[in-house]
């Protein structure tokens, strides 16, 4: 069964990528775990693919194999919603600090709305010369 | 908070979102002080790839720049959580390119009374403002849905001529989506569905000084689905929880 030692390989090699980024603190577990259940998921039906034409024959699937593209794309689904979510969530989280920055910003340049308004107003009053208050 | 800005009057923040508009900022900045030298300014310059910053800060303004462009709502939120942060009583909000004449600022104020959120909206009759087509749809089926759901009559939910009470701020500083047609929609949906009373007052608005008016056909039609899709997921999202961060 060649195409099983192929399989194999590949979802042992994606275990170890996987395992070598977490390691190396370049992805983060919770990200990780999604991908080491996908690869240990077809490690397992490599192993025994018996399991494979066994849930095949449970849910009416005639070919074993389409059985194996459905359940990959499934997952790779499930991850895709995942890395959105979290894009989401990071854009929602970046916009808050944004606004943050600015407004400290703001603040820390020209003070508040309201002295501006003041050195505004003291500013036009000196331009006219019959008001010399100040 | 230094200064009580006039003995019995609210303390009043006015939000112009501004995303390259120096050509229009200088004559609304000094329309709105010669008219309502009360009420203080906040320029949120939405990261303007023009001279809007400076122009506005030249006009006396104070700015707050986001750094990147984030869309009307996000610089509207900006300016609602620099309201609340700030504690003013009243927020409003104001489009830069002048359509909102600073004389109704007391007319959508004194709505608040009764109100906590007071939307200025264009006469249905008397007025130059014409719009046709599925835009006209557009705005008929969302001031129907909005009379709906609040039992308010509205005939323009869309206008961002807005003031609102310390209630509505924090409502709104909970739920501003930054998406367009979000931020006049979804914003408004769910401050009816969490509580907040929001009524109408009718307001003249001016031709915009400067810059082009999104429209054409197609624009329009995306535009009727676009705040439909708004306001029917508003619809069916959680009610913002009434706790105070």
């Amino acid at each position: 069964m060649p195409s099983n030692i192929f399989f194999l390989i590949l979802s042992l090699v994606i275990f170890v990528m996987v395992l070598v980024q977490v390691r190396n603190q370049k992805m983060k577990e919770k990200y990780a775990a999604l991908w080491l259940i996908v690869s240990a998921v077809i490690i397992v039906l490599a192993v025994f693919p018996v399991l494979l034409w066994g849930l095949a024959d449970f849910t009416g699937v005639v070919m074993p194999v389409n059985l194996l593209f459905l359940l990959a794309i499934v997952m790779l689904i499930g991850v895709c919603m995942h890395l959105t979510l979290e894009v989401s969530k990071i854009s929602d989280e970046t916009r808050t600090l944004a606004e943050e920055i600015a407004i400290l910003r703001a603040s820390q340049e020209q003070g508040s709305p309201a002295e501006m308004k003041k050195s505004a107003n003291i500013k036009a009053d000196s331009d006219t010369p019959q008001s010399p208050k100040l | 908070m230094l200064q009580p800005a006039r003995q019995g009057r609210p303390r009043v923040l006015v939000i112009m979102p501004a995303w390259n508009e120096e050509e229009s900022l200088p004559s609304s900045i000094a329309d709105l002080r010669a008219k309502t030298p009360w009420v203080d300014l906040v320029v949120i310059n939405d990261g303007s790839t023009d001279n809007t910053s400076a122009v506005a800060r030249e006009c006396g303004a104070f700015v707050i720049d986001l750094p990147y462009n984030m869309g009307v709502g996000a610089a509207m939120r900006t300016g609602y959580k620099y309201a609340r942060r700030m504690g003013y009583d009243v927020a409003m909000q104001m489009d830069a390119d002048g359509q909102h004449p600073p004389e109704y600022i007391d007319v959508l104020i004194a709505g608040l009374d009764h109100a906590d959120i007071v939307i200025g909206s264009r006469f249905a009759e008397s007025t130059n403002y014409k719009v046709k087509g599925p835009r006209k749809w557009a705005m008929g089926l969302l001031s129907f849905l909005f009379t709906r759901i609040s039992g308010e009559k509205f005939t323009d939910v869309t206008s961002g001529f807005r003031a609102v009470n310390r209630k509505g701020i924090q409502q709104y500083c909970d739920f501003f989506p930054a998406e367009y047609l979000g931020d006049t929609i979804d914003s408004t949906v769910m401050a009816i569905r969490s509580g907040c009373k929001v009524i109408q007052v009718p307001v003249e608005m001016r031709e915009r000084q400067a810059g082009t008016p999104s429209s054409g056909p197609l624009k329009s039609a995306i535009y009727l689905v676009r705040s439909f899709f708004a306001f029917a997921i508003s619809m069916t999202r959680k009610k913002t929880s009434d706790e105070v961060q």
